[in-house]
């Protein structure tokens, strides 16, 4: 059984947000950026993995396999990112950059 | 269950292979802990890992926690194939266990871990070890998270998901980062060591102020133009510069462009081909080729013949050369630094020397002060010959107040490579463990008969002239009997041009 999650990050969250048409709760923002934690976490293994893999075969059928994982998780986390970065609207949060930063300073999109 | 891994990556703290990727396999893939076998896997061939010993001792320590087993095995790998020695834990406790006995240089951090949150690591680490580089993992992706990781001094911060692409530039940066707060921070050591920067001795401001230049220029790839007087240390600078900057590893090679005959200095630098002349019995690469990635010191450059200032210049511009009867052209990739005692702007305005190549070379210039502008290094350059000396006999010797008090009035024209010679003649003459007077080189003690009083004199004796006197006769008697030939008055008298230009120098005879 998973241990229990640190929440810390979403303290603030608003009573009641809006996204679109649909009214939610506290609890139920929480529920889905923990679920699209979830998913980002699935997602990064995914590419991640397919990207050594991708890499490790080089070439021919199998490397076209790994491609076509990599792709479809990149494409998982676009909507990923765009699920979130609606919900964090909603929330009146912003969101950062996907990429690091080396300059310190935090990117804002 | 947690997880406590340390495996051992292939390559060195400066990522040489990207395209090569390290895995580790687990003996056992039961979720608890497991000792890999590192494995190198290199354009599909896999073999075991025989140099993990060798690269041991460079590779950064990377831990990565996170409680998702295939970012943290993907994390791993990736930084593996980078050249980082990882170790990975899947909670805060585990995290801690690993920070207790390993000194870890980067921290790879999910931000949401179960029980202590990713934050309070971070706080911990920065309380135990804070040069650690931390960049945050998060899935929530709110400026609000961010914010508060940079405030408790994350480095860098990345948003999941992300992509092998993404991972690996963020880890090559932090590998960047480290490299270059180390080289500071031996650069600064350097500039703070007790008698110098590095091989050069000297504390004087002046000296100080060209130890931040030779920093600056170390971290350049621009020609340097290194001006000074003979002796003065022109390639111990150059070296220093290379020796500082990010080409250490490669070749640093010297040439003295005043040495060699014409021809010699062609062949030399470009190298040559098979027939391309009577004895070029097989092909040879250029001192330029040799010089691969690295650097090559013209030293003297003022002395290079002007058709071959064409050519060199060509070859710096092009990054190319052609050796001396090829016809193809060969890349080349190496730094310049250049120096000269001559003086270049006027050589330029005479015609002697190329205006394109002097400012092709002339990028950066650096002058090394000559020994009478900081006489207060004398005591301490003194030293440092006098205690190399000792290393080489087992002889400890030093100076008399009365001997130092001359040397530091002397102007030393020959700057530090006279020192040095006065100090090794004063100890082979010298009969006690104390250098005295009459024990400096005659030149030294004529120079205190110049100052002092005529009283004070030792009267000479009859027929009997030292030695300098002498050598002066000579090389202007050979010139003047040769009608100014300067080139075969050195030849004649078996010396170097240079030291008879450094000679005419000293005599205030060079016009």
């Amino acid at each position: 059984m998973k241990p229990e999650m640190n929440t810390t990050e979403a303290a603030g969250s608003p009573v009641m947000v809006s996204l679109g048409s649909i009214t939610m709760d506290a609890p139920r923002v929480l529920a889905i950026r923990q679920s699209l934690h979830e998913l980002a976490n699935i997602l990064t293994g995914v590419l991640i993995a397919g990207g050594l893999l991708a890499q490790f075969l080089e070439s021919g059928s199998l490397q076209q396999y790994a491609s076509n994982v990599c792709e479809s998780g990149e494409r998982g986390s676009a909507l990923v990112r765009e699920i979130r970065s609606q919900l964090l609207a909603s929330c009146g949060e912003r969101e950062v950059g996907v990429k690091g930063n080396s300059a310190g300073g935090v990117q804002e999109q | 269950m947690g997880i406590i891994d340390s495996t051992r990556g292939t390559a060195s703290r400066i990522p040489n292979h990207i395209s090569s990727v390290s895995f580790s396999t687990p003996m056992r893939d039961t979720g608890t802990s497991v000792q890999d076998v590192p494995i190198s896997i290199i354009r599909g061939a896999i073999a075991m890992d025989q140099n993990c010993d060798k690269a041991e001792a460079n590779l950064l320590n990377l831990l990565i926690v996170d409680d998702e087993r295939t970012i943290r095995e993907g994390c791993r790998d990736v930084a593996q194939g980078i050249g980082y020695s990882t170790y990975i834990a899947d909670n805060a406790e585990h995290a801690f266990r690993v920070l207790d006995t390993t000194s870890i240089d980067v921290l790879l951090l999910d931000l949401r871990l179960p029980g202590v949150g990713g934050l309070e690591v971070l706080k911990e680490v920065k309380r135990r070890r804070p040069e650690t580089v931390v960049v945050v993992m998060t899935g929530y992706a709110s400026v609000q998270s961010a914010v508060q990781a940079m405030k408790q001094g994350a480095y860098d911060y990345v948003t999941k998901p992300f992509n092998l692409e993404e991972l690996r530039l963020i880890l090559d940066r932090v590998l960047g980062h480290l490299q270059l707060s180390t080289e500071n921070r031996i650069l600064r050591q350097q500039v703070k060591s007790k008698e110098g920067f590095g091989a050069i001795v000297g504390r004087s401001p002046e000296m100080e102020k060209l130890y931040r230049i030779i920093s600056k220029a170390a971290h350049s790839s621009h020609p340097v133009l290194i001006l000074g007087e003979s002796g003065t240390g022109k390639e111990l600078v150059a070296r220093s510069i290379h020796y500082s900057g990010g080409s250490r590893e490669k070749p640093f090679v010297a040439i003295d462009c005043g040495s060699l005959v014409p021809t010699l200095i062609e062949s030399e630098l470009f190298g040559y081909v098979k027939g391309a002349f009577t004895g070029a019995n097989k092909n040879k690469d250029g001192l330029l080729q040799a010089a691969d990635g690295g650097t090559i010191f013209l030293d003297e450059i003022g002395e290079l013949p002007i058709d071959l200032q064409a050519k060199l210049l060509r070859a710096l511009q092009e990054k190319e050369i052609r050796p001396v009867g090829g016809t193809k052209a060969v890349p080349i990739d190496v730094r310049v630094l250049a120096a000269t005692n001559r003086d270049l702007e006027q050589a330029v305005a005479q015609g002697s020397f190329r205006r394109d190549l002097f400012f092709r070379l002339n990028v950066l210039s650096l002058r090394i002060p000559p020994l009478r502008q900081r006489k207060q290094d004398i005591p301490l350059l003194a030293g440092h010959f006098l205690e190399r000396l000792t290393r080489s006999t087992g002889v400890r010797r030093n100076i008399s107040d009365d001997a130092l008090k001359l040397m530091l009035g002397y102007d030393w024209p020959g700057n530090i490579r006279e020192l040095e010679n006065c100090i090794e003649r004063s100890c082979a003459f010298t009969s006690g463990p104390t250098i005295h007077v009459s024990d400096l080189p005659t030149t030294i003690q004529n120079w205190r008969d110049q100052v002092e009083p005529v009283a004070e004199k030792a009267v000479p004796r009859r027929g009997i002239m030292p030695i300098a006197e002498m050598e002066k006769q000579a090389i202007l008697g050979a010139i003047d009997l040769l009608h100014g030939d300067k080139l075969e008055a050195a030849r004649l008298l078996g010396i170097g041009k240079t030291t008879l230009y450094r000679k005419l120098k000293e005599y205030g005879a060079l016009q």
